[in-house]
Formats: C-alpha cells, sequence, structure tokens
C-alpha cells in the first residue's frame, strides 16, 4: 500500500460531530452504530438545508474525520468523529453545522479498494507502512475523503476510499 | 489468525492485568489490531464495549473479594483500580444494585450476575448466529409433573432426573418436555432446585410417583439454546450477563424453564430447546 504525498492548505469544514464510543450503542446488533447514525442525521440536514450553506467548495467530495490524542482515546476507547462538507470561507454558517478547521499539513494519501475498507488499516498504515517510510505522523487525526468512487458498504466491492494522513 | 483468537488474546490480557492500571488501547495492542478497529470487532464479537468488559470484570471479582476476604472496602477499590471509593461504590451499585458495603454483609455472591471471564467458547457460541435475540412475549399459567432435587453438583444430577423421568413415562407420546430451574435465596451455598417434567392439563392426568409445580402466567424472554445441555451455561452467562444489563430488563422471578417440545432427548444431546426468562 503506498501512498502519495499531497500538500493540503488549510481545510474548512462544516458538519456534526460525535464523541464517545462509536460501537457502544448498537455493538454487534447491526451495521448500525454511531459513525453510521452521525452520517444519516447530517446528510438528513443537508438534503434539507444545503443549499443554505454558501462558499462551499464543489466537487463531490464528503470528510470523515477521526480525531483521537485524548486521554479517553486510549483509556475508554472513545473518539471524536466530523463529518462535513469542505467551505471556503468562514462565514455566513447555519447555527445547525460546527465548523472544524483543520490546518496547513502534508498528508500521506492511502487509497483504500474493495475489502481493503473494512479492514484494519489504520494498523497497516500506523504499524507497517509509517515506520519504515521516512515520514512520521504529524497530527493526531485522519481523514476519510468519500468521492463517486465509494459505491455505498453494500457494493464494497467496486468501492474507494481515500484516507489523508498528516505526516511530517 | 482469527478475529475471535485475536479478541481472545485481549481477553487473556485483561485477565492477567485486572489490578493494574491498563487502558482499551493496551487491550487493542494485545490483540493485535488498531484501536479503532479493535473497538468495532470486540462489540461485535463480545457485545460488550471493551471498557464495559474491563470494567465489569473487575466489579465482578471485586464482589468475590468483598464476599471472601477479610479486606476493607477500601483496599478492594485501590486493588481494582478505583480511584476512590465512592467511584468504586458508584460503579458498583451500577452493575450489581447495591452498595459494597450491603453486598460484604449479606455475604454471598449471585454467581448468575458476576461477570464470568469469557473464553473462547462464549464467543464462538454466542456469534454461531443471529438466534441469542429474544422474543419477548406472554406465557399462559402451566403445570408441570415431574422429578425435582437439589442440584449442587450440576450436570450429572439433572441427567439422573431425566433418566428417572423416562423411565416413569415410558410408552407416553406426545408429552412436551420441560426443564425447571428455581434458584433459591443463597443458592450459592445450598444449591438450587431443577425439576425435569411434563406438561399436565389436570391434576389427576399425573402419575403419583410425580410432583407438580405449577407455574403462574409470566411475561418471558423467550431465547433458542443450540447445542448439548452442557453448553447451556454459555446462553445463561449470555442472559444474565450481557443480554440483562444491556436490555433494561428486570427479573421477575429467580427462575428458569427450558422447553424441550416432545422430544425430551433433546434434554442429554445436542439440539435446539428454548430458554425462558421471566422478566417484569
Amino acid at each position: 500500500m503506498e501512498p502519495k504525498i499531497v500538500e493540503r492548505e488549510q481545510i474548512i469544514l462544516v458538519g456534526f460531530s460525535f464523541y464517545g464510543d462509536p460501537f457502544a450503542e448498537s455493538g454487534g446488533w447491526t451495521e448500525e452504530n454511531e459513525v453510521g447514525r452521525l452520517w444519516q442525521r447530517f446528510l438528513a440536514y443537508w438534503a434539507e438545508n444545503g443549499d443554505r450553506v454558501k462558499h462551499l467548495r464543489g466537487g463531490d467530495l464528503a470528510y470523515e474525520v477521526h480525531i483521537g490524542g485524548y486521554e479517553e482515546t486510549d483509556s475508554m476507547g472513545h473518539v471524536e468523529v466530523f463529518v462535513g462538507m469542505e467551505v471556503t470561507e468562514l462565514e455566513d454558517v447555519p447555527v445547525q453545522l460546527l465548523v472544524k478547521v483543520l490546518p496547513p499539513t502534508r498528508y500521506a494519501v492511502f487509497t483504500l479498494r474493495g475489502e481493503q475498507i473494512t479492514s484494519d488499516w489504520p494498523r497497516m498504515i500506523y504499524d507497517e507502512w509509517l515506520p519504515g517510510s521516512g515520514y512520521k505522523s504529524a497530527r493526531d487525526y485522519l481523514i476519510e475523503l468519500y468521492d463517486q468512487r465509494f459505491k455505498g458498504l453494500e457494493n464494497l466491492l467496486e468501492s474507494e476510499l481515500d484516507i489523508y494522513v498528516p505526516v511530517r | 489468525m482469527s478475529q475471535i483468537a485475536s479478541i481472545c488474546r485481549a481477553l487473556d490480557f485483561v485477565e492477567a492485568h485486572l489490578k493494574e492500571e491498563i487502558t482499551v488501547a493496551d487491550m487493542a495492542d494485545a490483540a493485535g489490531y488498531s484501536l479503532y478497529h479493535f473497538c468495532r470487532m470486540f462489540n461485535s464479537l463480545v457485545h460488550h464495549t471493551p471498557y464495559d468488559y474491563l470494567m465489569r470484570r473487575r466489579l465482578s471479582e471485586s464482589a468475590r473479594d468483598l464476599v471472601e476476604s477479610d479486606k476493607r472496602i477500601i483496599d478492594i477499590a485501590f486493588d481494582y483500580r478505583f480511584n476512590s471509593p465512592e467511584t468504586y461504590s458508584r460503579a458498583f451499585k451500577r452493575m450489581f444494585g447495591t452498595q459494597p458495603s450491603q453486598w460484604k454483609e449479606l455475604g454471598w455472591l449471585d454467581e448468575r450476575f458476576l461477570m464470568s471471564r469469557l473464553t473462547r467458547e462464549h464467543l464462538e457460541h454466542v456469534n454461531a448466529g443471529e438466534y441469542l435475540r429474544p422474543v419477548l412475549e406472554g406465557r399462559d399459567a402451566f403445570r408441570a409433573a415431574g422429578v425435582m432435587t437439589l442440584v449442587e453438583d450440576g450436570g450429572e444430577t439433572i441427567s439422573r432426573l431425566w433418566e428417572i423421568l423416562a423411565r416413569e413415562l415410558e410408552g407416553i407420546e406426545g408429552a412436551e418436555y420441560y426443564g425447571i430451574t428455581w434458584y433459591p435465596v443463597s443458592w450459592e451455598k445450598s444449591g438450587f432446585f431443577y425439576m425435569a417434567g411434563v406438561e399436565v392439563t389436570a391434576m389427576d392426568s399425573a402419575n403419583p410417583a410425580l410432583v407438580v409445580k405449577a407455574i403462574p402466567p409470566l411475561k418471558c424472554a423467550r431465547f433458542i439454546h443450540r447445542g448439548s445441555r452442557g453448553d447451556l451455561q454459555l446462553t445463561l452467562d449470555y442472559i444474565y450477563q450481557t443480554w440483562l444489563p444491556k436490555s433494561g430488563e428486570r427479573l421477575a422471578y429467580p427462575l428458569e424453564i427450558e422447553y424441550y417440545g416432545q422430544d425430551m432427548s433433546a434434554a442429554w444431546r445436542d439440539a435446539e430447546l428454548e430458554v425462558y426468562i421471566p422478566i417484569e
């Protein structure tokens, strides 16, 4: 799994956030988990109000950001997950939406294909690729970037998903 | 390495470090997964979050220490890595519905509600199908006639009861078979009652060699158990330690009803049977 290295300017996202154990509620009962519910909440809002959001940075891009590095991430398995769209200006944000600003940084971009998407890819990236890569993890977050190449979990085999890992 | 084998390494890791400062990230390391993937796997196979399982194991072992040792409550709290007696009491009450001090005073353990050390057998059993999702339903009152005794050694006595019942009922067709367990107070010391029986419609239809037990109308959670009766403990552990706290239901009586249908041989060979747990 070889990434390409890209430089990105500051990224401004508007969307919804979850903090906790995403699997605590439904556990093994269903495919549903808090990340899925977060997306449902966000997409329902977007379908109704998306056209009120200004300065949208076009393209069919949806961001899912996983933010760790809290003490509770390690001790209890709690993470922050943010889902949203990219905007170019920090103005006119509807009160229902949260804003997340990601700093300018260099990213290693991995393209996951098919079953790689549901595999333990964070481990492949952080435990296998990173140590021998000459890079270091630069920030305690990573981005899953969904575009039209992602066809849904029910069409996993035809899907692709890009992972952005901040490196230095 | 299979997912279950990896998760078992995390379960073993928990057992080896119940009294040490460990984190969910350490459990993920033991399993060889990333933290995020580990939480997902653990939840889907164990049906507890990793942190919830760790806390329940610590609280269950501490509950044992309360009854079986002379240690002070505050020392037990610190042994199991609680920051203060208050956080320990709160967590304890949340799991067992009583304070550690009351528990110690009572002086006996109801093993049904202590979180078992989960094993590969548990995980394989619970994940062999979707069948552990119960149906909640009402049951009419019924009478069972059969043989009943106090069970202290578990399986062997129960097998003997079924043999005796089979001899008493030789030649009878179309009977519906039930195994009924009743847990008296402090049953850990005295044993529990078990009845191997058949449903009878009227008192006078019963063989005088048998005892009759009347079961009132109940609201029940009905589970399907697959496997041998020996594996029933795996299903019961799941019911009392995982399903019950998750569901928010409360037990109405300390009673379990096994229903074997018309084939009593299901009581001693691999088969499918229904387990009814009375709820409020």
